[in-house]
Protein backbone atom coordinates (compact mmCIF):
# COMPACT_ATOMS: atom_id res chain seq x y z
CA UNK A 1 0.00 0.00 0.00
CA UNK A 2 1.55 3.29 -0.74
CA UNK A 3 2.01 5.67 1.98
CA UNK A 4 0.68 9.01 1.47
CA UNK A 5 3.22 11.69 1.47
CA UNK A 6 3.86 13.81 4.49
CA UNK A 7 1.84 17.39 4.68
CA UNK A 8 3.26 20.56 5.00
CA UNK A 9 1.32 23.11 6.25
CA UNK A 10 2.65 26.91 5.50
CA UNK A 11 2.94 30.08 3.81
CA UNK A 12 5.38 31.16 1.61
CA UNK A 13 6.82 34.02 3.59
CA UNK A 14 7.23 32.25 6.98
CA UNK A 15 10.49 32.22 8.50
CA UNK A 16 9.60 29.50 10.66
CA UNK A 17 7.92 27.20 7.46
CA UNK A 18 11.14 28.18 5.58
CA UNK A 19 13.18 26.24 7.80
CA UNK A 20 11.46 23.06 7.53
CA UNK A 21 11.51 23.13 3.96
CA UNK A 22 14.81 23.55 3.88
CA UNK A 23 15.08 20.46 6.20
CA UNK A 24 12.43 18.19 4.27
CA UNK A 25 14.71 19.48 0.47
CA UNK A 26 17.93 18.31 2.36
CA UNK A 27 16.67 14.97 3.55
CA UNK A 28 14.42 14.20 0.04
CA UNK A 29 11.47 13.89 1.72
CA UNK A 30 8.63 14.73 -1.08
CA UNK A 31 6.26 16.21 0.58
CA UNK A 32 2.99 18.65 -0.19
CA UNK A 33 2.58 21.94 0.01
CA UNK A 34 -0.64 23.43 1.41
CA UNK A 35 -0.79 27.20 1.61
CA UNK A 36 -2.49 27.99 5.31
CA UNK A 37 -3.32 31.48 6.89
CA UNK A 38 -3.67 31.11 10.37
CA UNK A 39 -5.89 34.07 11.27
CA UNK A 40 -8.47 33.74 8.21
CA UNK A 41 -8.64 29.56 8.00
CA UNK A 42 -10.71 28.14 11.14
CA UNK A 43 -10.34 24.93 10.51
CA UNK A 44 -6.71 25.22 10.91
CA UNK A 45 -7.14 25.04 14.70
CA UNK A 46 -7.53 21.87 14.59
CA UNK A 47 -4.34 20.83 13.02
CA UNK A 48 -2.24 23.37 15.46
CA UNK A 49 -4.14 24.82 18.41
CA UNK A 50 -1.81 27.89 18.73
CA UNK A 51 -2.54 28.34 15.03
CA UNK A 52 0.76 28.70 14.03
CA UNK A 53 2.45 27.96 10.92
CA UNK A 54 4.29 25.18 9.87
CA UNK A 55 2.39 21.62 11.09
CA UNK A 56 3.53 18.57 9.71
CA UNK A 57 1.00 15.70 9.29
CA UNK A 58 3.13 12.55 8.56
CA UNK A 59 0.31 9.56 8.71
CA UNK A 60 -0.90 9.57 11.85
CA UNK A 61 1.67 12.30 13.51
CA UNK A 62 0.46 15.84 13.90
CA UNK A 63 3.12 18.04 14.31
CA UNK A 64 3.52 21.81 15.10
CA UNK A 65 6.39 24.16 15.70
CA UNK A 66 9.61 24.00 13.21
CA UNK A 67 11.90 22.37 15.97
CA UNK A 68 10.10 20.00 17.07
CA UNK A 69 9.21 19.05 13.28
CA UNK A 70 12.93 18.88 12.36
CA UNK A 71 13.85 16.49 15.22
CA UNK A 72 10.76 14.24 14.48
CA UNK A 73 12.20 14.40 10.47
CA UNK A 74 15.82 13.54 11.99
CA UNK A 75 14.47 10.63 13.32
CA UNK A 76 12.30 9.50 10.92
CA UNK A 77 14.74 10.07 7.62
CA UNK A 78 17.74 9.49 8.23
CA UNK A 79 19.43 11.40 5.15
CA UNK A 80 21.42 14.30 5.70
CA UNK A 81 21.75 14.65 9.15
CA UNK A 82 21.55 17.21 10.97
CA UNK A 83 22.59 17.29 14.21
CA UNK A 84 26.08 16.02 14.47
CA UNK A 85 27.19 12.57 17.13
CA UNK A 86 29.74 15.00 18.78
CA UNK A 87 27.65 16.62 21.86
CA UNK A 88 29.67 20.06 22.13
CA UNK A 89 28.90 20.49 18.55
CA UNK A 90 25.29 19.12 18.62
CA UNK A 91 24.70 21.61 21.57
CA UNK A 92 26.34 24.06 19.86
CA UNK A 93 23.40 23.58 16.63
CA UNK A 94 20.65 23.49 18.98
CA UNK A 95 21.75 26.42 20.75
CA UNK A 96 22.03 28.72 17.90
CA UNK A 97 18.66 27.37 16.48
CA UNK A 98 17.40 28.29 20.01
CA UNK A 99 18.59 31.68 19.72
CA UNK A 100 16.75 32.10 16.28
CA UNK A 101 13.60 30.39 17.16
CA UNK A 102 13.48 31.58 20.96
CA UNK A 103 15.02 35.06 21.05
CA UNK A 104 15.36 36.06 17.92
CA UNK A 105 11.89 35.12 15.41
CA UNK A 106 9.28 35.36 18.90
CA UNK A 107 10.08 38.90 18.89
CA UNK A 108 9.85 39.82 14.52
CA UNK A 109 6.76 37.82 15.22
CA UNK A 110 4.98 40.32 17.86
CA UNK A 111 5.90 43.35 16.23
CA UNK A 112 4.91 42.20 12.50
CA UNK A 113 0.93 41.29 14.62
CA UNK A 114 1.44 44.60 16.22
CA UNK A 115 1.78 46.54 12.96
CA UNK A 116 -0.34 44.23 11.12
CA UNK A 117 -2.86 45.11 13.98
CA UNK A 118 -2.65 48.70 14.58
CA UNK A 119 -1.33 48.04 18.00
CA UNK A 120 2.15 50.19 16.89
CA UNK A 121 3.38 52.42 14.01
CA UNK A 122 5.48 50.96 11.61
CA UNK A 123 8.68 52.81 12.96
CA UNK A 124 8.18 50.88 16.56
CA UNK A 125 7.63 47.50 14.71
CA UNK A 126 10.73 48.31 12.94
CA UNK A 127 12.56 48.70 15.90
CA UNK A 128 11.64 46.05 17.70
CA UNK A 129 12.34 43.83 14.98
CA UNK A 130 16.04 45.19 14.07
CA UNK A 131 16.25 45.19 17.69
CA UNK A 132 16.54 41.74 18.26
CA UNK A 133 17.53 40.69 15.22
CA UNK A 134 20.76 42.27 16.48
CA UNK A 135 20.97 41.64 19.83
CA UNK A 136 20.69 37.34 18.70
CA UNK A 137 23.46 37.86 15.29
CA UNK A 138 25.81 39.84 17.60
CA UNK A 139 25.85 37.39 20.28
CA UNK A 140 26.16 34.12 16.90
CA UNK A 141 28.86 35.84 15.64
CA UNK A 142 30.49 35.89 19.24
CA UNK A 143 29.59 32.24 19.50
CA UNK A 144 31.18 31.07 16.30
CA UNK A 145 34.03 33.68 16.50
CA UNK A 146 37.04 32.09 14.18
CA UNK A 147 34.49 29.72 12.40
CA UNK A 148 36.64 29.09 9.22
CA UNK A 149 34.53 26.05 8.02
CA UNK A 150 32.34 26.07 5.59
CA UNK A 151 28.88 26.08 7.16
CA UNK A 152 28.36 27.14 10.38
CA UNK A 153 29.62 24.10 12.68
CA UNK A 154 31.79 22.43 9.96
CA UNK A 155 31.88 21.51 6.07
CA UNK A 156 28.16 19.52 6.11
CA UNK A 157 25.41 21.97 6.54
CA UNK A 158 23.88 21.27 9.96
CA UNK A 159 20.42 21.99 11.99
CA UNK A 160 22.41 25.58 12.79
CA UNK A 161 22.72 26.23 9.10
CA UNK A 162 18.64 25.49 8.70
CA UNK A 163 17.44 27.86 10.96
CA UNK A 164 20.06 30.84 10.43
CA UNK A 165 19.19 31.04 6.92
CA UNK A 166 15.43 31.78 7.01
CA UNK A 167 16.57 34.46 9.61
CA UNK A 168 18.80 36.01 7.56
CA UNK A 169 16.73 35.98 4.51
CA UNK A 170 13.83 37.59 6.51
CA UNK A 171 16.49 40.33 7.81
CA UNK A 172 17.81 41.23 4.19
CA UNK A 173 14.38 40.98 2.57
CA UNK A 174 12.33 42.27 4.99
CA UNK A 175 13.27 44.31 7.97
CA UNK A 176 16.40 46.02 5.90
CA UNK A 177 19.25 44.49 7.97
CA UNK A 178 22.67 45.41 6.76
CA UNK A 179 24.71 41.91 7.08
CA UNK A 180 28.04 43.60 6.30
CA UNK A 181 27.56 43.92 10.71
CA UNK A 182 27.76 40.49 10.85
CA UNK A 183 30.02 39.07 8.39
CA UNK A 184 29.92 35.32 9.13
CA UNK A 185 26.66 35.26 8.77
CA UNK A 186 26.78 37.41 5.40
CA UNK A 187 29.34 34.41 4.49
CA UNK A 188 27.14 31.57 5.46
CA UNK A 189 24.16 33.53 3.74
CA UNK A 190 26.57 33.42 0.47
CA UNK A 191 27.37 30.15 0.85
CA UNK A 192 23.70 28.28 1.50
CA UNK A 193 22.21 30.02 -1.30
CA UNK A 194 24.66 27.80 -3.74
CA UNK A 195 23.17 24.78 -2.37
CA UNK A 196 19.86 23.62 -4.44
CA UNK A 197 17.58 22.64 -1.13
CA UNK A 198 17.81 25.87 0.57
CA UNK A 199 17.01 27.67 -3.12
CA UNK A 200 14.26 25.99 -3.63
CA UNK A 201 12.80 26.33 0.06
CA UNK A 202 12.93 30.25 -0.15
CA UNK A 203 9.90 32.16 -0.14
CA UNK A 204 9.71 33.60 -3.58
CA UNK A 205 9.83 30.35 -5.11
CA UNK A 206 6.54 28.71 -3.05
CA UNK A 207 3.96 27.95 -4.65
CA UNK A 208 1.81 30.54 -2.76
CA UNK A 209 4.37 33.41 -3.53
CA UNK A 210 3.32 36.40 -4.95
CA UNK A 211 3.84 36.84 -8.49
CA UNK A 212 5.83 39.83 -8.91
CA UNK B 1 42.46 13.57 38.48
CA UNK B 2 38.85 14.55 39.85
CA UNK B 3 36.83 16.13 37.16
CA UNK B 4 34.77 19.40 38.45
CA UNK B 5 31.44 19.63 38.99
CA UNK B 6 29.17 21.08 35.97
CA UNK B 7 28.90 24.57 36.70
CA UNK B 8 24.84 25.87 36.06
CA UNK B 9 24.76 29.94 35.84
CA UNK B 10 21.61 30.58 36.61
CA UNK B 11 19.41 33.40 38.21
CA UNK B 12 16.37 32.49 41.51
CA UNK B 13 13.49 33.82 39.61
CA UNK B 14 14.49 32.65 35.99
CA UNK B 15 11.71 30.23 34.71
CA UNK B 16 14.42 29.22 31.65
CA UNK B 17 16.89 28.21 34.91
CA UNK B 18 14.45 26.43 36.85
CA UNK B 19 13.74 24.30 34.13
CA UNK B 20 17.58 22.83 33.59
CA UNK B 21 17.42 22.46 37.66
CA UNK B 22 15.00 20.36 37.55
CA UNK B 23 16.35 18.24 34.56
CA UNK B 24 19.49 18.19 36.79
CA UNK B 25 17.69 17.14 39.54
CA UNK B 26 15.82 14.53 37.76
CA UNK B 27 18.89 13.01 36.32
CA UNK B 28 20.78 13.32 39.59
CA UNK B 29 23.59 15.72 38.11
CA UNK B 30 25.68 17.04 41.80
CA UNK B 31 26.44 20.32 40.08
CA UNK B 32 27.58 24.34 41.61
CA UNK B 33 24.68 27.08 41.52
CA UNK B 34 26.51 30.31 40.17
CA UNK B 35 24.11 32.74 40.50
CA UNK B 36 24.42 35.74 38.13
CA UNK B 37 22.99 39.21 39.17
CA UNK B 38 21.25 41.24 36.60
CA UNK B 39 23.28 42.86 34.10
CA UNK B 40 27.09 41.73 35.30
CA UNK B 41 29.32 42.51 32.90
CA UNK B 42 31.21 39.03 32.86
CA UNK B 43 28.37 36.87 32.58
CA UNK B 44 28.72 37.71 28.36
CA UNK B 45 31.83 35.51 27.87
CA UNK B 46 30.04 33.03 29.19
CA UNK B 47 26.80 33.44 27.16
CA UNK B 48 27.15 36.21 24.44
CA UNK B 49 23.18 36.66 24.41
CA UNK B 50 23.40 37.19 28.28
CA UNK B 51 20.53 35.14 29.14
CA UNK B 52 20.68 32.61 31.85
CA UNK B 53 20.88 29.84 32.18
CA UNK B 54 24.16 28.69 30.94
CA UNK B 55 25.88 25.47 31.51
CA UNK B 56 29.78 24.98 31.74
CA UNK B 57 30.72 20.96 31.94
CA UNK B 58 34.47 20.48 32.07
CA UNK B 59 35.98 23.01 28.87
CA UNK B 60 32.54 23.12 27.84
CA UNK B 61 30.13 25.90 27.49
CA UNK B 62 26.26 25.57 26.49
CA UNK B 63 23.41 27.62 26.45
CA UNK B 64 19.42 27.57 26.41
CA UNK B 65 17.39 25.82 28.50
CA UNK B 66 16.32 23.72 25.77
CA UNK B 67 19.90 22.52 24.02
CA UNK B 68 21.32 21.93 27.44
CA UNK B 69 18.50 19.86 28.60
CA UNK B 70 19.11 17.90 25.22
CA UNK B 71 23.28 17.98 26.09
CA UNK B 72 21.77 16.27 29.78
CA UNK B 73 19.71 14.10 27.63
CA UNK B 74 23.08 12.69 26.00
CA UNK B 75 25.19 12.71 28.91
CA UNK B 76 23.37 11.38 31.40
CA UNK B 77 21.43 8.37 30.94
CA UNK B 78 19.36 8.34 34.10
CA UNK B 79 15.62 9.23 33.52
CA UNK B 80 15.50 9.82 29.91
CA UNK B 81 13.10 12.93 29.56
CA UNK B 82 12.31 11.52 25.94
CA UNK B 83 10.19 8.70 24.93
CA UNK B 84 11.37 6.55 22.11
CA UNK B 85 8.22 6.55 20.33
CA UNK B 86 8.42 9.47 17.72
CA UNK B 87 4.10 10.74 18.41
CA UNK B 88 5.15 11.11 22.27
CA UNK B 89 8.90 12.38 21.74
CA UNK B 90 7.36 14.96 19.20
CA UNK B 91 4.46 15.70 21.60
CA UNK B 92 7.08 16.83 24.30
CA UNK B 93 9.46 18.85 22.10
CA UNK B 94 6.16 20.35 20.41
CA UNK B 95 4.79 21.31 24.28
CA UNK B 96 8.67 22.21 24.83
CA UNK B 97 8.54 24.82 22.50
CA UNK B 98 5.17 26.35 22.89
CA UNK B 99 6.73 27.26 26.61
CA UNK B 100 10.08 28.39 25.01
CA UNK B 101 9.39 30.24 21.76
CA UNK B 102 5.58 31.01 21.92
CA UNK B 103 5.63 32.49 25.63
CA UNK B 104 8.33 32.97 27.61
CA UNK B 105 9.57 34.65 25.44
CA UNK B 106 6.98 37.52 24.98
CA UNK B 107 6.96 37.44 28.85
CA UNK B 108 10.43 38.45 29.12
CA UNK B 109 9.74 41.26 26.52
CA UNK B 110 7.37 42.59 28.81
CA UNK B 111 9.05 42.27 32.16
CA UNK B 112 12.34 43.48 30.50
CA UNK B 113 9.80 46.84 28.91
CA UNK B 114 8.14 47.61 32.47
CA UNK B 115 11.88 47.48 33.97
CA UNK B 116 13.22 49.52 31.48
CA UNK B 117 10.11 51.60 31.74
CA UNK B 118 9.31 51.40 27.86
CA UNK B 119 6.29 49.59 28.89
CA UNK B 120 3.74 51.10 31.55
CA UNK B 121 2.69 48.32 34.01
CA UNK B 122 -0.98 47.71 32.31
CA UNK B 123 0.59 47.13 28.67
CA UNK B 124 2.71 44.81 30.12
CA UNK B 125 0.87 42.52 32.00
CA UNK B 126 -1.78 42.43 29.42
CA UNK B 127 0.97 41.11 26.96
CA UNK B 128 2.30 38.50 29.69
CA UNK B 129 -1.28 37.52 29.64
CA UNK B 130 -2.03 37.61 26.62
CA UNK B 131 0.77 35.27 25.80
CA UNK B 132 0.35 32.84 29.05
CA UNK B 133 -3.28 32.46 27.48
CA UNK B 134 -2.96 31.52 24.51
CA UNK B 135 -0.12 29.08 25.25
CA UNK B 136 -1.79 27.25 27.99
CA UNK B 137 -5.43 26.99 26.03
CA UNK B 138 -3.36 25.06 23.19
CA UNK B 139 -1.79 22.92 25.29
CA UNK B 140 -4.94 22.05 27.10
CA UNK B 141 -5.96 21.55 23.97
CA UNK B 142 -3.14 19.50 22.81
CA UNK B 143 -3.56 17.07 25.69
CA UNK B 144 -7.30 16.81 25.43
CA UNK B 145 -8.52 13.83 27.44
CA UNK B 146 -5.31 13.20 28.83
CA UNK B 147 -5.58 11.14 32.27
CA UNK B 148 -2.12 10.24 32.60
CA UNK B 149 -0.27 11.28 35.95
CA UNK B 150 1.75 13.63 33.63
CA UNK B 151 1.55 15.53 30.57
CA UNK B 152 2.30 12.95 28.29
CA UNK B 153 2.23 9.34 30.27
CA UNK B 154 2.76 8.40 33.62
CA UNK B 155 6.57 9.33 34.14
CA UNK B 156 7.92 12.78 33.77
CA UNK B 157 9.03 13.76 31.13
CA UNK B 158 10.29 17.03 28.83
CA UNK B 159 7.26 18.52 28.74
CA UNK B 160 6.73 18.58 32.12
CA UNK B 161 10.32 20.08 32.64
CA UNK B 162 9.09 23.13 30.63
CA UNK B 163 5.84 23.32 32.05
CA UNK B 164 6.10 23.13 35.44
CA UNK B 165 8.26 26.51 35.21
CA UNK B 166 6.03 28.25 33.13
CA UNK B 167 3.15 27.70 35.33
CA UNK B 168 4.67 28.35 38.53
CA UNK B 169 5.74 32.09 37.34
CA UNK B 170 2.11 32.63 36.08
CA UNK B 171 0.67 31.43 39.44
CA UNK B 172 3.08 33.59 41.68
CA UNK B 173 4.36 36.19 39.58
CA UNK B 174 1.54 36.99 36.59
CA UNK B 175 -2.06 36.80 38.78
CA UNK B 176 -2.65 33.57 36.19
CA UNK B 177 -6.08 32.19 36.80
CA UNK B 178 -4.92 28.38 36.71
CA UNK B 179 -8.94 26.85 37.00
CA UNK B 180 -8.71 28.28 33.51
CA UNK B 181 -6.61 25.21 32.79
CA UNK B 182 -7.98 22.51 34.66
CA UNK B 183 -4.85 20.00 32.82
CA UNK B 184 -2.36 22.40 33.77
CA UNK B 185 -3.50 23.12 37.13
CA UNK B 186 -3.77 19.01 37.71
CA UNK B 187 -0.41 18.49 36.53
CA UNK B 188 0.95 21.16 38.61
CA UNK B 189 -0.24 19.94 42.00
CA UNK B 190 1.49 16.60 41.09
CA UNK B 191 4.68 18.17 40.17
CA UNK B 192 5.19 19.97 43.89
CA UNK B 193 4.98 16.74 45.36
CA UNK B 194 8.34 15.74 43.11
CA UNK B 195 11.42 16.65 45.45
CA UNK B 196 13.19 17.30 41.99
CA UNK B 197 10.65 19.72 41.24
CA UNK B 198 10.23 20.79 45.10
CA UNK B 199 14.01 21.90 45.50
CA UNK B 200 14.67 23.59 42.06
CA UNK B 201 11.75 26.31 43.00
CA UNK B 202 13.01 29.86 42.52
CA UNK B 203 12.12 30.33 46.35
CA UNK B 204 14.61 28.12 47.55
CA UNK B 205 17.78 29.15 45.31
CA UNK B 206 20.80 30.73 46.84
CA UNK B 207 20.23 33.73 45.37
CA UNK B 208 16.55 34.00 46.49
CA UNK B 209 16.12 37.21 48.56
CA UNK B 210 15.16 35.97 52.54
CA UNK B 211 11.64 36.14 52.68
CA UNK B 212 9.99 39.17 54.76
Amino acid sequence: MATAKPILYNAWISSCSHRVRIALNLKGVDYEYRSVNPLTDPDYEKINPIKYIPALVDGDIVISDSLAISLYLEDKYPAHPLLPKDLKRKALNLQIANIVCSSIQPLQGYAVIGLHKGNMSSDQSLQIVQHYIDKGFRAIEKLLDGCESKYATGDDVQLSDVFLEPQIHAGINRFQIDMSKYPILARLHDAYMEIPAFQAALPKNQPDAPSS
Amino acid sequence: MAVGKPILYSAWISSCSFRVRIALNLKGVDYEYRAVAWNDPDYEKINPIKFVPALVDGDFVVSDSLAIILYLEDKYSQHPLLPQDLKKKAINLQIANIVCSSIQPLQCYAVIGLLDGRLGSDDSFQIVHTYIDKGFRAIEKLLEGCDSKYATGDEIQLADVFLAPQIHAGVTRFQIDMSNYPLLERFYKAYMEIPAFEVAVPEKQPDAPSPV
